[in-house]
């Protein structure tokens, strides 16, 4: 039988599934960026980002270009940890079909 | 919801949004409209100037270099823009500009450009000139729709337009040396009179496609205050 204690439940929330899954596919994403692609609001992207930065699963950068900028990455600890979620999700999939 | 449903739910959730992210916009809206002007612009400043000349000396070839010359350095002009404006974009997103998408996107573009370049010296001839643009239309619709499996839709339907002008460029070409061959003027040299249609008609179809295309992609595509 599957344990299904293994998902990682900070990640297995949809916004932040959604926010994991962007930052894994590059270095790092500009706030705006990853608001017009998630279509989420300030507020609530914010809260998520907070929650998964609390984790350490997230870095934050703030600099400024043309104007402030706040861009957000995953960590070592952050990757790892989508990798074993993704992992996870998998064996979930494939322990089903068995 | 299942836990087998949830969990196939979030991977195709996971799947979909790497998808999207890794979309590639291989041609900026910022150099297509450079682009697109040089194209307008150069086709009127240069067909006028092509004009006078050819009814002051009507027996004269047009010149190559000057057609080709042309086009070629508005096309080196407009890439070296397109790689200054994509190295900003990614920047911005902190890759570095030889990114996966840049080379994906090089190795579906190149294929089409270098057959454009092989084709483009066989027409190397005042009397061919008039294939030109066609090739040049068709070719580089063909590198588009190459690039369309990660590039956004725009591109994809740049691409078609390209493709759907190219092939009626090439009808274009072929009725017009046609036509113009039927209707020399007395005293004219044959090649003469086809080089000189050709161009002018090689001018009207570059005006037309890499100039309004390109123009009205940019205006869709150009980037939101909010995407910046």
């Amino acid at each position: 039988m599957f344990d299904f204690e293994k998902l990682d439940k900070t990640i297995h929330e949809k916004g932040r599934l959604g926010i994991m899954t962007l930052l894994a596919t590059r270095p790092s994403w500009p706030f705006q960026d990853l608001k017009s692609e998630l279509a989420m609001s300030d507020g609530n992207l914010i809260t998520h980002l907070r929650t998964l930065h609390d984790a350490g699963l997230v870095s934050v950068t703030k600099e400024m270009l043309d104007r402030p900028q706040t861009s957000y990455a995953l960590t070592a600890k952050g990757r790892k940890a989508f990798q074993d979620y993704l992992a996870v999700l998998e064996q979930i999939v494939k322990a089903a079909r068995q | 919801m299942s836990i087998r449903a949830e969990a196939e739910e979030n991977l195709r959730v996971i799947r979909s949004l790497m998808e999207k992210a890794t979309v590639y916009r291989a041609i900026s809206a910022e150099a297509a409209a450079v682009g697109g002007v040089l194209a307008v612009c150069a086709s009127f400043a240069f067909g006028n100037c092509w004009s006078r000349t050819a009814e002051s000396y009507p027996m004269t070839q047009p010149s190559l270099l000057a057609f080709f010359g042309l086009w070629g350095a508005i096309l080196l002009i407009v890439a070296i823009a397109n790689l200054l404006f994509l190295r900003r974009a990614a920047l911005r997103r902190g890759e570095p500009l030889f990114s996966s998408g840049m080379r994906l996107a090089l190795t579906a573009l190149l294929p089409s450009f270098a057959v454009a370049g092989w084709l483009t010296s066989l027409v190397w001839k005042p009397i061919w000139m008039i294939f030109a643009p066609a090739i040049w239309i068709t070719c580089y619709g063909l590198a588009l729709l190459a690039a369309r499996h990660f590039a956004p839709r725009s591109l994809a339907w740049l691409g078609w337009a390209f493709l759907i002008a190219g092939i009626w460029s090439s009808y274009m070409a072929i009725t017009t040396a046609w036509g113009t061959l039927y209707m020399i003027p007395k005293g004219r040299d044959p090649g003469v009179w086809l080089a000189w249609n050709g161009i002018y008609n090689a001018q009207e179809l570059m005006a037309l496609t890499f100039g309004l295309f390109h123009l009205i992609y940019a205006a869709c595509v150009w980037p939101r205050k909010s995407e910046r």
